[in-house]
């Protein structure tokens, strides 16, 4: 999964094993997703500037070996604002089913990774509504602050700020956009989705078709989630909502590199990520650098 | 899962056997030799078959679907990284790798591997270039929903042939570059066709995505007056024209205030301006040639016979190395400037980039002397709310009377009255006798 393919996968398998082992091995460092961004992006355009990518790089691995992750961080993406940048990474965290993202973010003057606030059902509808670029300072208020909160020691009264929209926009973009290819990720017998060690990567042919692609969440669709509920075995294409079904129809656009060797996926809607899977090889990630606005006008553009 | 499923998946082929026959053939050990402990050295049985039968690991297959398309990239790659027997002469190439260290720091890369493949094929389609192009520069690429244009431009050198000046400008206006683009390094560069001033005023209407096909068609409205080419020429222009930025005192203008030109002091290089002053936007200047709402950089030229010619309206150039801090309604400049590297990292030599926030993917990084402009996006401005098309033009109003007659007949502010209906036929049928002869 994302730039992290290799470290996060192997991740996500430990936490499938958890319930087995009493003692999950130790977290492996997991810095190599950050070279991953210099050597695989090249398609997409975009990269971390030096300083971006060793802030973060020490950042990931601070806050990992601080909170005893069992599964490493991976780079997630850079959300452009118009003071500063959001650079944001993520852990999976074991959870029954599916396994559930924890995001982190910090900014390009501050490289101190934290946890993003969990949303409550007020500020998501708040945050859905804010519309224009992201200013880049997570405290700045985007509401007028409550009229009781005086200037007192504590001063920290809560209040809707830009780190809850972020939160809320980061979660809606990778739950439209965070896709895998079909078969390296499977259900087990236990109905646990867990990676397939043995994934091989795609053919040529299967690389470069939509069909190859599937959504990297939570079944929605129902032939999904039957497929998943049944008993017994179940194909690994059939686990998971397929791209093809997005609307509109050319929401998404997959590509083979000038090379041929490998390919690569773009989201129309989400202009900015960008997946890539290197043919005949268990290599893939995706990675989303944009301002987190949608395009909306897709429609008059396809 | 089905039975016949998971009997597929044991009978897929792996090196010139199946798991089913593989053991199939051990049970059938198993029942012919009857061991008793056959549970405990199960695994010795199955190498005692696998022992029986040697195989060899097939040949490769000639022609994998990847292949083709893989070698042909590699044989007109390779062709790049041939040297020339003897120099050839051509137009000066951009020194791709050295501007790549100013994009990094812009958060633009399009890997090692392909900038340096780039910077030769940049090189190679210099030496082959030549009716007086000065130089060629790198502009950037432009994502498509099929594949990336990679974008360079050199200095047109005349103007083009049969120009309607009240349609087009020619290399005084916005036709002051001729641009090039490719999908690949290893594929050739194509000369793009001038700009026309519709071509700029729709593409600024329309948000279209581009394709990928530079012949492919622009379903849109209000109709847009060419192919994809033509809509990428104008995509460009715009960006051009907004997000060229240098260091203010690089560029000033000529003697008749009308071009722009390198600027010069006596030492020959203009004082380069600190990292700190360069996180100013007013120390920043446009140094190409605005384009105002007719789709021009320069005023109309004046028809020669009519008398009091009035221009339309938003005529005459739009401004000449405007600085950056003076522009931008609702916000007080379309650029964020940062230091990169800045917080600890920050020297007195660093770099200053500048972000557009006005057209997303824009950048411009400047350091000493040295600075550049970058664009990677899909070609669309940053709107504001979502996108309306444009109304359809006003119904036609209804045949009324001419002026003249309306004048004869009618008294001024009064309508004109219905005439009573015919109620004999204008045209009678003639009679039946008739038409027999």
């Amino acid at each position: 999964m994302k730039l992290a393919s290799l470290g996060a996968l192997k991740a996500l398998n430990l936490c499938a094993s958890d319930r087995s082992y009493p003692h999950p091995p130790l977290p492996s460092l997991c810095a190599q997703d950050i070279s991953h961004v210099s050597t695989k992006l090249g398609p997409s355009g975009f990269t971390l500037s030096p300083e971006e990518a060793s802030g973060l790089e020490v950042a990931m691995i601070q806050r990992q070996m601080e909170e005893k992750m069992s599964s490493p961080l991976s780079f997630w993406g850079k959300l452009m604002g118009d003071e500063q940048d959001y650079l944001v990474a993520y852990a999976l965290a074991p959870a029954f089913g599916f396994p559930t993202k924890k995001f982190y973010f910090c900014t390009t003057s501050n490289f101190t990774l934290k946890q993003m606030p969990e949303l409550s059902e007020e500020y998501a509808g708040k945050a859905a509504a804010v519309t224009g670029r992201f200013k880049g300072d997570p405290s700045f208020p985007l509401e007028e602050p409550p009229e009781e909160s005086p200037d007192d020691e504590e001063g920290t009264t809560e209040s809707f700020r830009e780190i809850h929209r972020l939160s809320y926009t980061v979660g809606l973009i990778d739950h439209d956009v965070s896709i895998v290819p079909v078969g390296s990720f499977i259900a087990d017998a236990a109905k646990q989705i867990i990676k397939n060690k043995s994934f091989e990567g795609l053919s040529y042919g299967a690389a470069g078709a939509l069909r190859s692609y599937v959504h990297f969440r939570k079944a929605e669709s129902p032939i999904a989630i039957a497929s998943v509920e049944k008993p017994g075995l179940s194909r690994p294409g059939d686990i998971f909502d397929s791209i093809t079904d997005d609307k509109p129809a050319g929401a998404w656009s997959v590509n083979y590199s000038s090379s041929n060797t490998s390919s690569y996926l773009r989201s129309m809607y989400w202009p900015g990520y960008f997946f890539f899977q290197t043919v005949g090889k268990p290599e893939y990630g995706g990675v989303y650098f944009g301002n987190g606005i949608p395009n909306k006008d897709l429609a008059f553009g396809l | 899962m089905s039975f016949e499923e998971a009997k597929q998946i044991l009978q897929m082929e792996d090196n010139g056997s199946t798991l089913y026959d593989h053991l199939a053939s051990v049970l059938l050990k198993v029942i012919t030799e009857k061991p008793s402990d056959a549970v405990t050295s199960f695994e010795n049985l199955s190498v005692g078959c696998k022992e029986e039968k040697v195989t060899l690991p097939p040949a490769p297959e000639d022609s994998s679907a990847a292949t083709g398309p893989v070698l042909d990239w590699a044989s007109s790659t390779a062709a790049l990284f041939v040297k020339p027997d003897e120099a050839p002469d051509g137009v000066p190439a951009p020194d791709l790798m050295k501007d790549a260290t100013l994009y990094k720091w812009a958060g633009v890369s399009f890997g090692d591997t392909e900038t340096y493949m780039l910077n030769l094929s940049l090189k190679k389609f210099c030496e082959s270039l030549d009716g007086g192009y000065e130089a060629v520069k790198f502009w950037g690429k432009i994502i498509t929903r099929d594949g990336d244009y990679f974008v360079c431009y050199g200095k047109t050198p005349e103007d083009p042939e049969e120009m309607d000046a009240t349609k087009m400008e020619g290399k005084d206006g916005a036709n002051k570059y001729t641009y090039f683009v490719t999908k690949s390094p290893s594929a050739p560069w194509v000369a793009l066709p001038n700009v026309t001033m519709a071509q700029i005023v729709t593409a600024g209407k329309i948000r279209r995505l581009l394709t990928g096909d530079l012949e492919a068609a622009v379903p849109s409205f209000p109709p847009f007056p060419g192919v994809e080419k033509n809509l990428l020429r104008a995509m460009i222009a715009q960006i051009t024209a907004d997000t060229a930025i240098a260091p203010s005192g690089t560029f000033e203008a000529d003697e008749d205030g009308a071009n722009i030109i390198p600027a010069a002091n006596e030492d020959g290089a203009p004082e380069p301006k600190t990292c700190e002053e360069l996180l100013e936007a007013g120390n920043w200047q446009h140094y190409e040639l605005r384009i105002n709402t007719l789709g021009r950089c320069t005023a109309l030229p004046e028809p020669e016979d009519a008398e009091d010619y009035e221009p339309p309206e938003g005529d005459g150039p739009a401004g000449l190395l405007e600085s950056c801090g003076d522009e931008g309604e609702g916000y007080t400049t379309g650029w964020s400037f940062r230091p990169c590297p800045g917080g600890q990292g920050m020297t007195s030599t660093s770099c200053a980039k500048g972000v557009s926030l006005d057209w997303p993917g824009a950048y411009a990084v400047g350091g000493g002397n040295d600075f550049v402009n970058i664009y990677v996006g899909n070609g669309l401005k940053y709107a504001e709310s979502t996108y309306t098309p444009p109304l359809p033009s006003a119904i036609i109003g209804e045949w009324s009377v001419p002026e003249e007659e309306a004048d004869a007949e009618v008294e001024p502010g009064t309508f004109p009255i219905e005439a009573k209906d015919v109620t004999t036929d204008p045209t009678p049928p003639a009679e039946e006798g008739e038409e027999d002869e």
